[in-house]
């Protein structure tokens, strides 16, 4: 025990104030197994490991998994009855065949249209951004040498006249 | 692509070989996260591991590896993942078989109790005073009552860390405690 110790009571005292769980936020026992499996294996990143740590915080079943997790990795597998196997081969045989990915083969779907609409929108962007660029540049050089010519004109004196009369004192 | 890699990929193409071969390989760790999880919770006499191990690998495979498309290979093994899925999936089964019970009609005075009132009043901590790593050591070692060893091993680190990020924190809380009570005078 040090002498900072001393000045604010025994160790007890200091953590009987305080409240840990419950106050590191996550997301209430809705851990992703990909989040908690990584940070067991230790290939979780310092951001995925401090989620997980925060959903431990959060949820005491979170932290009743992860320590499960770790233990069970300790341990050896215990024997499988005989005859297990056959039994879930057999019940996902009458479950029906077995069938892709669906939302693999969906994505890739999707991807391959997504791919063909951007490509069309590029297309049209470039024949429409071509198009203005042709007709505003016409445009553009009427306007531009109207305002060269007027900004060719001598200075009109009445002008600063005009700001003279316009302006008006705060007070 | 390692084995279980390419023998996922396989499963999720809707290969039967593959299907078989993984509930060769991966039965033992999902019977054994099974056996795990329902040993010692009370529950329906009827659910037994191997219903739910089996229950487990229906789930994985259903709507075309809809549960099992969801694992990332590039985050962690597949076993980790398959032991968690079961894990969760017994839990799941225990709930929904949980028998009905009767409403106890006594004591109707009172039905929410207060908790206890702590001897002092608690004090608010700093939201960035500790860290994430802190606060869970701080919740294992003095709310929970883990020793340093159980602390260190559930989060891979060293006893010595465990040590020094206890340390760290005290010495963070103890300065917010001299500040409260400074202004108290």
């Amino acid at each position: 025990m040090d002498e900072k110790f001393h000045e604010t009571g025994d160790e007890e005292d200091v953590l009987r104030r305080f409240r840990f769980a419950g106050s590191g936020g996550g997301n209430g026992g809705a851990a992703d197994p990909n989040l908690l499996a990584a940070y067991v294996d230790g290939t979780a990143s310092p951001d995925d490991r401090e989620a997980a740590e925060r959903a431990m915080l959060a949820d005491p079943a979170v932290l009743d998994a992860v320590r499960d997790l770790r233990e069970a990795a300790d341990a050896a597998l215990p024997e499988l009855p005989a005859g297990l196997i056959p039994r879930i081969r057999e019940a996902l045989g009458h479950a029906g065949p077995p069938a892709a990915f669906a939302f693999s083969s969906k994505r890739a779907a999707f991807s391959r249209w997504k791919m063909a609409v951007a490509a069309a929108l590029v297309l049209f962007a470039g024949i429409a951004g071509y198009w203005l660029g042709q007709t505003r540049g016409v445009d553009g050089t009427a306007e531009e040498a109207a305002i060269r010519t007027e900004l060719a004109k001598e200075w009109e004196w009445e002008s600063y006249e005009f700001l003279e009369v316009a302006w008006i004192p705060e007070n | 692509m390692d084995h279980d890699g390419a023998l996922l990929q396989a499963c999720l193409r809707g290969e039967e070989p593959a299907r078989n071969e993984f509930v060769a390989r991966f039965a033992p760790v999902i019977h054994g996260a099974v056996r795990r999880t329902l040993g010692g919770k009370p529950r329906d006499p009827s659910l037994d591991e191997e219903d739910v191990s089996q229950e487990v690998f229906l789930r994985l495979f259903k709507d075309g590896c809809r549960l099992l498309g969801t694992y990332d290979p590039a985050r962690a093994s597949l076993a980790s993942w398959l032991f968690l899925v079961a894990r969760s999936t017994a839990i799941d089964l225990v709930r929904r078989k949980r028998p009905v019970t009767v409403p106890f009609e006594g004591n109707l005075h009172d039905p929410v109790q207060e908790p206890p009132k702590a001897s002092g009043e608690r004090i608010e901590i700093p939201p960035d005073l500790l860290s994430t790593q802190q606060r869970l050591v701080m919740h294992l070692l003095f709310e929970r009552g883990w020793d340093v060893r159980e602390v260190a091993r559930l989060m891979g680190v060293t006893e010595q860390t465990v040590r020094s990020m206890k340390h760290k924190a005290l010495e963070k809380l103890r300065m917010v405690l001299r500040k409260e009570t400074a202004q108290m005078e």
